[in-house]
């Protein structure tokens, strides 16, 4: 049943982000196409500075429209009408959240090649055979010395940006779901509650930096200075840590909302 | 429609490949603008088709900027990829005519000459056989640069037979030394006759300045082992001090 249920979530996420994407990569090779003339003259540079925007704001939009359908389809498929129809699937609440967090995160990996691709039309030619060569030399001497040690850093980062990409994704469903305990603005109060969330955090997080203050941090120098790679493993694995924590607590809380506090329109 | 849709993903795939062969303007002059370092030794550069071969250290060689002196270009190792290249690369002018190339310009101790192979026979013999016994001074030229106006860069011109005689006379007399001076006046440099070398602004420059109506030259000397600098004040007849000021003023236009 989960499998029919991220399929049919997969394709309610392609209705909308298929045209989104398709015109994106259109804009891209329109712009590559534009760029092809290489004049000097004031018209052609108003026309090329045109689609060069035009390209941004495709490329914005995209970003946000794949934030945006994300939260939507949670909010519509869970807490408005459409809510009792999903409910009475055998499906645990759990394993609804699952697959929403499943196909909101493929698609993101899925926008992200396509701003890549879009990248690769626009700069298609001479510059993209350049810039590959330039992203491989990079790599080459990125993992020329301490090979090991950087092969694990790249690993330890890719998850961390996957622990960080989940964890917010699972805050929206978790403001979201507060949000339905309020009796009206519904969407409101979730925009308040992740705003006043959003607040909170940076108040703690100060407090807590001026705490750091007053420790003594001469061990953990020490440490650092003859341990270089150690600190920087430990570094991204904490910070792995408290993101897959905090995703935990996330989801937990939409879990708890959907399972005991449900209160559909 | 199988055959629609086959022939319209071939005609993309043709459109897409067809751009694979299109050149870019940007990276072309980015390429332009790239040497490589020809041997281990960094003594010999390949640049825009021509070599360039490091010439013995001369502190009185003196570059004729191009208009392009202001753009620098890049030397780099042979693999690095052109879009890199002024990350990596060690920044470097190129002189009037392509004939030599000052690498490291932004370290000023530590720049190094560069010769083109074909001239660098006549370089070596000249930085070893030249005499600074001429007199030199500045002003601003504008270089053109493909048909428009380019950078303004300032170029050296020889000064008259008169004038050089007036600052000979002027240094074979005794004068008096200072330990300071305005830099308020015309500059004038120590050169050879084809202004191919220059004696740099510690040891070689003059000036022809005022002070309380009374006209001098003045020297500067700078003990390199002390780091002191002195200023030797020679005075000059009115009338021959106006000429010179005037010739030298001439030049800026």
């Amino acid at each position: 049943m989960v499998k029919k249920l991220i399929k049919h979530e997969f394709t309610a996420f392609t209705r909308t982000m298929l045209p989104m994407e398709l015109i994106l990569l259109g804009v891209a090779l329109l712009n590559r196409i534009i760029h092809l003339f290489e004049s000097h003259d004031t018209s052609y540079a108003i026309i090329e500075w045109s689609s060069n925007a035009a390209y941004c704001i495709s490329l914005m939009v995209c970003g946000v429209m794949t934030v945006a359908v994300a939260i939507s389809r949670f909010y519509k498929n869970l807490f408005t009408s459409e809510g009792y129809l999903s409910f009475t699937l055998p499906v645990t609440p759990a394993q609804h959240i699952f697959a929403k967090l499943l196909v909101a995160c493929t698609y993101t990996v899925i926008t992200m090649v396509t701003v890549f691709i879009s990248i690769c039309i626009i700069s298609m030619g001479d510059y993209l055979v350049e810039l590959f060569k330039a992203a491989g030399y990079l790599i080459e001497e990125l993992f020329a010395h301490n090979t090991v040690h950087r092969i694990f850093f790249a690993i330890e980062v890719l998850i961390m940006c996957v622990a960080v990409g989940v964890s917010e994704i699972l805050k929206f469903y978790a403001c979201i779901s507060l949000g339905q305990r309020a009796k009206k603005n519904r969407i409101l109060a979730a925009f308040g509650i992740y705003f006043g969330y959003y607040f909170v955090c940076q108040i703690f997080g100060t407090v807590l930096l001026i705490g750091m203050t007053s420790f003594e941090w001469e061990g953990v120098v020490k440490f650092a200075v003859n341990n270089p790679n150690g600190i920087i493993h430990i570094v991204l694995l904490l910070i792995v840590a408290f993101y897959c924590a905090m995703s935990a607590l996330y989801f937990a809380v939409s879990r708890y909302i959907m399972q005991k506090r449900l209160n559909l329109e | 429609m199988k055959k629609f849709l086959k022939l319209s993903l071939a005609l993309l795939l043709c459109v897409v490949l067809a751009f694979s062969f299109c050149s870019c303007v940007d990276v072309d002059e980015l390429r332009n603008d790239q040497g490589f370092w020809a041997n281990k030794e960094r003594t010999v550069i390949s640049f825009r088709g021509a070599e360039y071969k490091l010439l013995p250290a001369c502190e009185e060689i003196y570059v004729v900027p191009s208009a392009e002196w202001y753009d620098p270009i890049y030397i780099t190792e042979k693999d690095v990829p052109v879009l890199l290249a002024d990350s990596r690369g060690m920044p470097a002018v190129i002189g009037k005519g392509a004939e030599l190339l000052v690498c490291g310009i932004w370290e000023s101790d530590t720049d190094k000459v560069y010769c083109r192979a074909d001239l660098y026979d006549r370089k070596v013999k000249a930085i070893e056989s030249f005499k600074l016994e001429h007199y030199c001074a500045w002003g601003p030229s504008y270089e053109e640069n493909n048909g428009k106006l380019g950078a303004l860069i300032n170029q050296y011109r020889l000064l008259s037979e008169q004038s050089s005689a007036v600052v000979s006379e002027a240094l074979a007399t005794e004068g008096v030394v200072r330990n300071n001076f305005s830099f308020d006046g015309y500059e004038i440099f120590l050169c050879d006759k084809n202004i191919e070398f220059i004696a740099d602004g510690y040891s070689g420059g003059m000036w022809v300045t005022v002070e309380n109506s009374t006209y001098y030259l003045v020297k500067r000397v700078y003990d390199r082992e002390k780091f002191d600098t002195t200023f030797t004040y020679y005075q000059l007849a009115p009338e021959k001090a106006v000429a010179l000021m005037m010739e030298i003023k001439a030049f800026e236009y």
